[in-house]
């Protein structure tokens, strides 16, 4: 009695599953859609088996984490998702100041070495397309895409007169100045945008394996005497 | 007339801690949401979670107040 109440409290079911929901459909596509936009998986798995709250669930999914990442990147003035290029200043610059790949002496490759310097995109990555710009702005400086939108600070234009140490520099007050001026909510806008793609890495699984569900017919364990 | 853009400034200005909430409660609503299909057992479980860590932070909060007004003075 004592058990049957404790996973009620722990897994909210009033009783206990008689049989296991029907497979989702495409849970591979499923999984990379909701890897593109949050919850577009669901959604399409909802429309395709006829699962009104599966649908629901990819509606809640689009609409909250979306609206936590675009959020988050209001509150930093569309300034916090980007991956910098600093690596390859410290490397021409200051070697002994540069990210090594340890244990070995060796420089860290400069994207892996950036992402290092900017470890919140690496969490950042996983909402979506809305934070791929960064990627291609890192890689393109010249092409920028959506004007202002996920430039990548210390990127050397071609033609740019200044020198990368310059760049870096300039760069660096810019985002040292943004810091001061918003004083904590600037560490609260990229935490928002940090947590939504995190929280994506739940829902891409969702997608793919559908809910993590207590598994019917398991016993409940027993205490040790 | 308010509008959506002054409604997001005003929560801008608003004390740090106005975020929490907000952010317990989406948290939650997603985990849960990866955890279960339907919306009855969703908001049942998100309730939970929020319950728990209502209670966590609350736990914390009482400590440092302890600490701050009656541990203090006998330091």
């Amino acid at each position: 009695m004592l058990a049957s109440r404790r996973l009620i409290w722990e897994f909210g079911m009033s009783t206990p599953q008689a049989s296991p929901p029907p497979p989702l459909p495409i849970p591979g596509l499923a999984a990379l859609l909701s890897f593109l936009i949050p919850g577009l998986g669901q959604i399409v798995q909802g429309l395709l088996s006829r699962r009104p709250q599966r649908l629901y669930k990819g509606i809640l999914f689009l609409v909250v984490l979306l609206g936590m990442f675009m959020y988050g990147q209001w509150l930093g003035d569309w300034q916090n998702v980007y991956v910098p290029h600093f690596q390859e200043y410290l490397i021409e610059s200051r070697p002994e100041a540069a990210y090594r790949l340890w244990p070995s002496d060796r420089f860290m490759p400069p994207f892996l070495g950036n992402l290092r310097t900017r470890l919140q995109y690496v969490a950042q990555f996983w909402i979506g397309v809305v934070a791929w710009p960064a990627i291609w702005n890192y890689h393109f400086p010249d092409w920028p895409l959506l004007g202002n939108y996920q430039l990548s600070p210390g990127a050397m234009k071609a033609g740019e007169a200044r020198n990368r140490a310059d760049v870096v520099r300039d760069a660096d007050q810019v985002e040292s100045d943004r810091q001061y001026n918003t004083d904590r909510r600037y560490d609260i806008a990229w935490m928002y945008t940090v947590m939504a793609g995190i929280l994506n890495l739940l829902v891409i699984y969702d997608a793919w394996a559908g809910p993590v569900r207590f598994a019917p017919g398991k016993p409940a364990a027993t205490p040790r005497n | 007339m308010i509008t959506a853009s002054t409604l997001l400034l005003a929560t801008a200005d608003l004390s740090l801690y106005w975020h929490l909430p907000i952010l317990i409660v989406l948290v939650n609503l997603v985990y849960s949401a990866s955890r279960y299909d339907e919306p009855g057992q969703i908001l049942a479980h998100a309730l939970r979670g929020m319950f728990y860590i209502v209670c966590f932070l609350g736990g914390v909060f009482l400590v440092l107040v302890i600490l701050h007004t009656v541990v203090a003075r006998w330091w």
